[in-house]
């Protein structure tokens, strides 16, 4: 063990004997005692009267890829009827990379009907979403989610989530390549413990003892949060890669995969009113090549399991970790676990975050077509039959979609022969409509009704706001100038906010919290402009800024960029600043 | 001339003191029985008198019987014995729990008031008396005279059934019918009034003659332990309650509507037991007496006799008609002047009647078969039934709201024509909180927790019928009643008709509510209901039968009672590995112990 590490770890202990120990947060006695994520959650499915499983168990369900939640609409009117409130559950499947096979979009397709609120919600870290799942229903639904090859576990909680990859290459060998990377880490950091095979899918009950249950890499107490993983494949950086916990970027040249940048330390979620929060950046490690990435991401993970602060929940994600100790610390830490040290990060530049929407053709003489998804939210109603739409494609689709990180949906490797076909099928629906760039760049979370952390509207509010401001775009003559705006409906941050040239987190019922200043290449967080403004402020400010940005702004400078050089926010190098308003 | 004089009221004033403040609590049907009580109890102390009760019949006494399920029967017996009291009659009464087929032996003259319930049954406290009546042992009754009121309801295939077959059954036996059998529907009271007063006229010459003969004087019983009070609150002087709320409890998008209402109550005049049903009285909506107006294509103001009053139109259909339940002998006498093939089937077959009831009201019968108008208003009047009151278990314990009341109701869909529910129309959308409804207390001593805090307690109450199971539980939690509670519920869905689904979490995380089993019909591909829980959950079921607990059911008598009674039968064949004869008489012997006790309707 190298000298100064020993010291440290000295210097450590002494801390911890000098100062009273903090307690551990409640949920990690939950992990503890859980017997792998057990938990009494398969008695809970049976109890029939009650839609809802106990509160520990509400915690170990989401290793399971399963959220409770209870239709926040209507808690008041149930309340009244002596009814408890309405539970359901978020099933999210993991699809790594965000590949998913036509029969695959199929199945899916019908279990949003069969088993839940008859929506798909494609989300922001390319998994797939099914809401309004009743108790019931969740073991038929979680079965066949692994009968067509996907699966949940770890889809929430505190573990190395849904691996993410890009989704618009123009090079589909490479992003094959690169695609295989993101399988082969979400493998490799998928949790071992048996409870999942046996409370869902009806393993056989093998594991007694805790003991002969064992997660190598994650221990029985897993991490002390989530944990977020990204391969981007420049110059896009259309999955955001550094506000993740950890990033690869692919480093190509002449048409070869070299390695991967590695980075550490990106994240998004804050609390409202608790400065000791804030977004983060990534920072860059290193380069490492193909055949290290599985060891980097492990002994990553391992670092952050031990000395992730497992005492307060809102510090305990990897970005702190690596903020707190600096990340040559990080370095040290990976160098001692992995007895080599990286080499210096190669050349990598970003151009474009978001997605190409339409038709982009690939080496191969095959086609993706890039389909604007609003907000991520597959369904049919009066407007639009957008669900049945693309069960009409994937009933015919050879190639296989993607769900990109912006929540949109590539029709990928079409055939040319093909390709006619499917556009008939997406103008007979419709879908080829053309939408303002405003549009097309806008992400919202799925907040009211389901989601328990919202303060605040989203996905149901964002496209009317959309509207709105594409008016103000017009009313000044620049509806092109695509403005990036983002919301959420609460401080966790799922839409990325804090990147967006326009950022919107929701703080109580109508009333948010307004950012500026993110760039269209995903390198730089925003900073608080305006705090706790209803909709008529929102306007008036963006009327301002954008008949300010109509005159003022340089030829193909974006409103993010704008802002900044008017001063209205300060350009943010550190995520503490985010919150600090400038004006 | 009285041959005994009646005792002097000797009492120390302490004494009575103490009595009229315990008698100032007690409701006139635990008066009555009192009176009983301590009568036989002064017997006892005189033994020659018991030699000479065993001597076959005070000849000139009136023994009343009454087999009673919602307190009705035990209503106009009371009557009957009060009208035969101040004639100067001798009367006894006894409930036919307390009474049995060898006791007819001693007996003279009996008249029995008996309904009918569910389909074509006998009332629970009947069973027994039922059972040795029509066994093959059945004893020769030539020296007893007899008469029977039947109630029942038309509604129901099997109309007053059960007082049909004792009223044959009595004669087959040999006893002389001293008055003819009066069927009695819902609307009872006037066809009761009209027997009641038979029987009585008839007696009384009867036993005058027998007096003049064997000259013996009856012994008048009208002067015993009355005290001065206001009138008792009944369906005939009910009590005007104020609404206090109305919530529908079935959550958004369930298909049924169903409500809880609380009435406001001053517990110094209405006192409920857990158990108990609340009667309301309520008129006919305006809209719908309207209609019926506009079918006649009259004003209203024309002078028309009903049950032998006299009014105008209007007044009489608004307070007085039955309009919102279609009366089976109406259909038929409809039937009998039309001539229409679809009303005949109507007439003749049960099951077509039932189905058309259901969503159809006096109106839309009208509308649909005799639009033409050939009978007249009159003669509809004569043809139709008087409002009877609603009864509703009720669904609080006055132990713990003392000053309320409350009910489940539920609100069946309007008919085509847009009508409601008599008193669910009115309580659960026509009526607004702080509006006063009509109310009176139906006691039912059939459907009582049992005496002992300790004894388990088994409540099946699908749908509305888990509405006196709440006003159990919240007793049971105010007694601290050490028994345990398991409760069976069902419903067409979870998520939307789980009544009182909060109220039963929380009993059930204080341990008051140790067994939770529910069944939601519609939750599944195959449907799921009470008595498939209570098969699953045989073993332990049985194990809390024989252990002493009290079984209760309430609900829909049709078809639910029926098929939750047959999951019983089939606990205790397989359980109690008994054969079917063997089950069925283990459950009457439940019954029989008061273990057993339904309320359904």
């Amino acid at each position: 063990m190298p000298t100064n590490t020993k010291r440290m770890f000295i210097e450590m202990n002494q801390i911890n004997n000098t100062s009273q120990p903090k307690p551990l947060e409640a949920v990690e006695h939950i992990k503890d005692d859980s017997n792998y994520l057990r938990g009494t959650i398969a008695d809970e499915l049976l109890n029939e009267v009650t839609g809802s499983v106990i509160e520990s168990d509400t915690q170990l369900t989401k290793f399971h890829g399963i959220y409770q939640q209870d239709d926040r609409d209507l808690r008041k009117e149930r309340s009244r009827q002596k009814l408890e409130p309405l539970y359901s559950f978020m099933i999210r499947a993991r699809v790594p990379g965000g590949i998913c096979q036509p029969d695959q979009w199929q199945a899916i397709d019908d279990m949003a009907d069969r088993y839940a609120n008859g929506s798909i919600r494609i989300t922001t870290r390319q998994a797939f979403q099914f809401h309004g799942v009743i108790k019931n229903k969740l073991k038929a639904t979680v079965a066949a989610i692994n009968q067509h090859m996907m699966d949940t576990i770890a889809a929430c909680g505190d573990v190395n989530r849904n691996v993410m990859c890009s989704a618009n290459p123009e090079q589909s060998d490479l992003h094959q390549e690169v695609y295989q990377t993101a399988q082969q880490i979400s493998d490799h950091l998928t949790p071992r413990t048996s409870a999942y095979h046996e409370i869902w899918l009806n393993g056989d009950k093998v594991i007694t003892e805790p003991k002969t249950d064992h997660e190598p890499i994650y221990g029985k107490t897993y991490l002390p949060r989530k944990f977020k993983t990204a391969v981007v494949i420049p110059p896009d950086n259309d999955v955001d890669v550094l506000a993740h916990d950890l990033g690869f970027i692919a480093i190509i040249r002449e048409q070869k995969l070299l390695g991967f940048n590695v980075t550490v330390g990106g994240g998004m979620g804050t609390t409202h009113g608790d400065p000791k929060t804030f977004p983060l950046l990534a920072h860059t490690l290193g380069f490492c090549t193909p055949q290290q990435v599985l060891s980097v991401a492990e002994n990553i993970v391992k670092i952050q399991r031990d000395h992730g602060d497992r005492t307060n929940r809102k510090h305990a994600r990897f970005k702190y970790t690596v903020d707190d100790h600096g990340i040559d610390w990080v370095r040290e830490q990976l160098f001692e676990r992995m007895g080599f040290n990286l080499e210096p990060p190669q050349n990598a530049n970003f151009t474009h975050t978001g997605d190409r929407f339409g038709w982009g053709k690939n080496q191969d003489g095959s086609w993706n077509y890039t389909l604007y998804v609003a907000n991520g939210r597959v369904k049919d109603d009066a407007e639009l039959k957008l669900k049945s739409a693309l069960r009409a494609i994937a009933d015919i689709h050879q190639g296989h979609f993607r769900l990109t990180a912006n929540q949109n949906l590539v029709i990928a490797l079409v055939a040319s022969q093909q390709k006619s076909q499917i556009e008939k099928l997406l103008i007979q629906y419709g879908l080829t409509k053309p939408a303002s760039s405003t549009r097309l760049l806008s992400m919202a979370c799925v907040a009211f009704p389901t989601c328990t952390l919202a303060m605040a509207e989203a996905e149901r509010y964002l496209p009317d706001l959309i509207t709105k401001i594409e008016s103000i775009q017009e009313q000044h003559h620049i509806a092109h100038r695509g403005i990036m705006i983002r919301m959420t409906g609460c401080p966790n941050g799922c839409a990325r906010p804090f990147m967006a040239e326009v950022g919107f987190v929701g703080k109580a019922l109508g009333r948010y919290n307004m950012y500026l200043g993110g760039n269209k290449q995903g390198t730089r967080l925003n900073q608080l402009f305006d705090e706790n403004i209803d909709e008529k402020q929102i306007i008036k400010h963006l009327d301002t800024l954008i008949g300010h940005f109509a005159q003022q702004g340089k030829d193909h400078e974006d409103f993010g960029d704008f802002v900044i050089r008017q001063g209205y926010v300060k350009k943010v190098n550190h995520g503490i600043e985010v919150n600090i308003k400038t004006t | 001339m009285p041959l005994i004089e009646w005792p002097k009221n000797t009492s120390e004033p302490d004494q009575w003191n103490q009595l009229s403040v315990l008698i100032k609590q007690l409701e006139p049907s635990q008066k009555l029985w009192l009176s009983g009580y301590l009568a036989a109890s002064a017997e006892s102390n005189m033994p020659n008198q018991i030699a000479q009760a065993s001597v076959p019949a005070v000849e000139s006494q009136l023994t009343i019987l009454y087999g009673s399920q919602t307190g009705n029967s035990e209503s106009v017996a009371i009557q009957l014995k009060e009208t035969a009291e101040a004639t100067g009659l001798q009367t006894e009464l006894f409930s036919l729990a307390d009474f049995t087929v060898k006791n007819l032996a001693k007996k003279s003259y009996i008249t029995l008031v008996i309904s009918t319930h569910g389909e074509g049954e006998a009332p629970d406290d009947a069973e027994l008396f039922y059972e040795q009546l029509f066994s093959k042992k059945a004893p020769e009754l030539t020296h007893l005279n007899y008469s029977v009121l039947a109630l029942g309801d038309s509604s129901y295939e099997l109309y007053c059934q059960t007082g049909k077959e004792i009223d044959d059954r009595l004669a087959d036996l040999g006893a002389t019918r001293f008055n003819d059998r009066i069927d009695c529907d819902v609307d009872f009271e006037a066809e009761a009034n009209l027997w009641v007063n038979a029987v009585v006229k008839r007696l009384d010459s009867e036993f005058k003659e027998r007096v003049s003969q064997d000259n013996i004087t009856t012994l008048p019983l009208n002067n015993h332990l009355t005290t001065p009070t206001q009138i008792a609150i009944s369906r005939k002087n009910p009590y005007a309650a104020e609404i206090l709320n109305i919530q529908k409890i079935t959550g958004h998008g369930s298909i049924k509507n169903t409500f809880h209402i609380e009435l406001a109550i001053d517990p110094e005049i209405i006192q409920y037991q857990p158990g108990d049903s609340l009667g309301i009285i309520a008129q006919n909506h305006e809209h719908s007496v309207n209609q019926l107006l506009a079918h006649w294509q009259v004003s209203g103001d024309e002078l028309y006799q009903f049950k032998g009053q006299s009014a105008d139109l209007k007044t009489l259909l608004i307070e007085y008609v039955e309009i919102s339940q279609i009366s089976k002998p109406f259909v038929q006498f409809l039937a009998k002047h039309i001539d229409d093939s679809d009303l005949k089937s109507l007439a003749t077959s049960h099951q077509l009647y039932e189905a058309f009831c259901h969503g159809n009201q006096l109106y839309d019968l009208l509308q649909k078969f005799d639009s033409s108008r050939s009978v007249s208003i009159q003669d509809t009047l004569d043809h139709l039934k008087q409002i009877t009151p609603r009864l509703y278990s009720i669904a609080s314990a006055q132990s713990v709201y003392e000053d309320e009341v409350h009910l489940t109701v539920n609100l069946e869909d309007a008919t085509n024509s847009g009508a409601l529910g008599l008193a669910s129309g009115l309580l659960c959308e026509q009526a607004e909180v702080g509006d006063c409804v009509s109310i009176f207390i139906e006691s039912n001593h059939n459907f009582r927790l049992p005496d002992d805090p300790q004894t388990n307690v088994i409540m099946i109450g699908p749908g509305t019928g888990i509405a006196p199971f709440r006003a159990f539980l919240q007793q049971r939690k105010q007694q601290q009643a050490a028994g345990e509670n398991w409760l069976f519920f069902g419903n067409p869905h979870f998520s939307t008709d789980f009544l009182y689904q909060t109220e039963w979490l929380k009993l059930q995380k204080l341990n008051l509510l140790t067994g939770l089993d529910v069944a939601f019909s519609r939750d599944q591909v195959e449907k799921v209901y009470v008595q498939n829980k209570l098969l699953t959950k045989a073993q332990e079921l049985w194990k809390w039968i024989e252990n002493g607990a009290h079984l209760y059911l309430c609900g829909d008598a049709n078809k639910m009672a029926k098929d939750v009674e047959q999951a019983l039968l089939t606990i205790i064949t397989e359980q109690g590995n008994l054969d079917t004869d063997a089950a069925k008489a283990y459950l009457k012997a439940l019954k029989r112990a008061n273990k057993y006790q339904k309320d359904v309707y």
